[in-house]
C-alpha cells in the first residue's frame, strides 16, 4: 500500500475541521504590539505525529502543511518518496537468474530413492493409497481366516 | 497488492515446483527465481545501496534456498524473504563503509535535463549516507515500508513481529532521516 502524496494541497479539509488561517483570525494579531515576537521554539511533538500520520496514509497532506514546518517536512518526503519510486521500479538483471541456476549444484535431488521423495496429496493419489490399502487388508485378511 | 485467494493459489503453485525440484527436476527452481526475485533484489538493492552487493546476496541466499528446500515450512517467498533479509542484515553489521554507492548503476536515465539528473544523484548519495547510518533494523523496516511499498501487517508477518514494533521502528527511522536532510532539502 503506497501512500497518498498527491493528495490536493489545499489547505482546508471539511472532513477534518480544519479551515485556512486568515489575517482576522490569527492569534498573534490579537496580542498587544509592545510584546516582542516569540524567540522560544514551539515543542513540534504534535507535527512530528500528524506528520507519520501522514505517511502512514492516515491524514491528508493539507493536515501536515498547515503544522509548523509542515511545508518543508512535507517539500523533503516527497523529495524522498520520489527517490523510493526509482528503487521500486527496479528489476533483477537477467544475467543475475542465469548466474544462480549455473551455481546449483546438479545433483542435490537428483537420484533420490522413491522412499524419499515427495507426493502431493490429490484426490487421485488418495484413490491408489485407499485401494493399495484395501488390497494389502483384503491378502492379510485372506491369510489368517485361511 | 495479492487478495488472500491469490496468495494461497501461488502458495499452491510453489508448493507443486518444490515438490518438482525435490523429485530431482532442478530446472524447476528458475521458476521460483524468476517469480521472487525482482521484490527481493529491490530489498537487498535498498538495504546495501550497492546493485554489485544485491546481486550477490540474491546469488547467495537461493542457493541456500535450494540446498534447504525441504525444509520449506508455510510459504515460500515468506520463507525465502526471510533469508535475505538476514543475509543484508548480515551484511551490513559487518561492512565498514566510507561512502556509497550505486556507483555501478547502470540502469538507463529517465531525468529530462543534466541538471535535474545532477540533483537527483545528489539526493540519491545523501539518502544513502543517511540510510546508511541507521541501526539495521531500522533501515529495514524504512525500506520494507517506503521502498517496497508494503503494508505494516504485512511486514509484520515477513519479519515475525509486531505491528506496534515496526511501526516504532518506522518512525524512528523517519525521524534520524528527517534530522539528516532536512538542513539541505527542506
Amino acid at each position: 500500500m503506497y501512500d497518498d502524496l498527491n493528495a490536493p494541497e489545499d489547505h482546508s479539509d471539511p472532513q477534518l475541521g480544519f479551515q485556512p488561517r486568515s489575517k482576522t483570525d490569527d492569534a498573534d494579531s490579537a496580542l498587544p504590539n509592545h510584546l516582542p515576537d516569540r524567540e522560544v521554539p514551539i515543542p513540534n511533538g504534535g507535527s512530528t505525529a500528524v506528520l507519520h500520520q501522514w505517511l502512514d496514509g492516515e491524514v491528508s497532506i493539507a493536515v501536515v502543511r498547515a503544522t509548523q514546518g509542515g511545508n518543508d517536512s512535507v517539500d523533503l518526503w516527497n523529495k524522498i518518496h520520489d527517490e523510493a519510486e526509482t528503487l521500486r521500479s527496479r528489476t533483477t538483471p537477467l544475467y543475475v537468474h542465469k548466474r544462480i541456476m549455473d551455481s546449483l549444484p546438479e545433483d542435490t535431488y537428483r537420484g533420490r530413492p522413491w522412499y524419499k521423495r515427495t507426493f502431493a496429496l490429490n484426490p487421485a493419489t488418495m484413490l491408489v493409497a485407499a485401494a493399495a490399502l484395501l488390497g494389502i487388508g483384503a491378502i492379510v485378511a485372506h491369510a489368517v481366516l485361511k | 497488492m495479492t487478495s488472500a485467494t491469490g496468495q494461497v493459489d501461488q502458495a499452491d503453485l510453489d508448493q507443486e515446483v518444490i515438490r518438482r525440484v525435490l523429485n530431482g527436476s532442478r530446472d524447476a527452481f528458475e521458476l521460483l527465481i524468476v517469480r521472487y526475485s525482482d521484490p527481493l533484489y529491490r530489498h537487498a538493492l535498498g538495504m546495501t545501496g550497492s546493485p554489485d552487493v544485491a546481486e550477490d546476496i540474491l546469488q547467495q541466499s537461493f542457493i541456500k534456498a535450494y540446498a534447504h528446500l525441504g525444509e520449506v515450512r508455510g510459504r515460500f517467498d515468506a520463507w525465502v524473504f526471510r533469508i535475505v533479509a538476514n543475509a543484508c542484515k548480515d551484511w551490513l553489521k559487518n561492512i565498514r563503509r566510507s561512502h556509497v554507492s550505486y556507483e555501478e548503476d547502470d540502469q538507463p536515465s529517465s531525468y529530462s535535463t543534466p541538471e535535474e539528473e545532477l540533483d537527483r544523484n545528489e539526493l540519491r548519495t545523501d539518502l544513502e549516507v543517511a540510510l546508511a547510518a541507521l541501526a539495521p533494523a531500522l533501515r529495514e523496516a524504512f525500506v520494507m515500508k517506503h521502498v517496497e511499498g508494503r503494508s505494516y501487517e504485512e511486514m509484520a508477518e515477513l519479519l515475525r513481529t509486531t505491528v506496534g514494533a515496526l511501526k516504532m521502528r518506522v518512525h524512528r527511522a523517519r525521524e534520524a532521516l528527517q534530522h539528516l536532510l532536512e538542513g539541505k532539502y527542506a
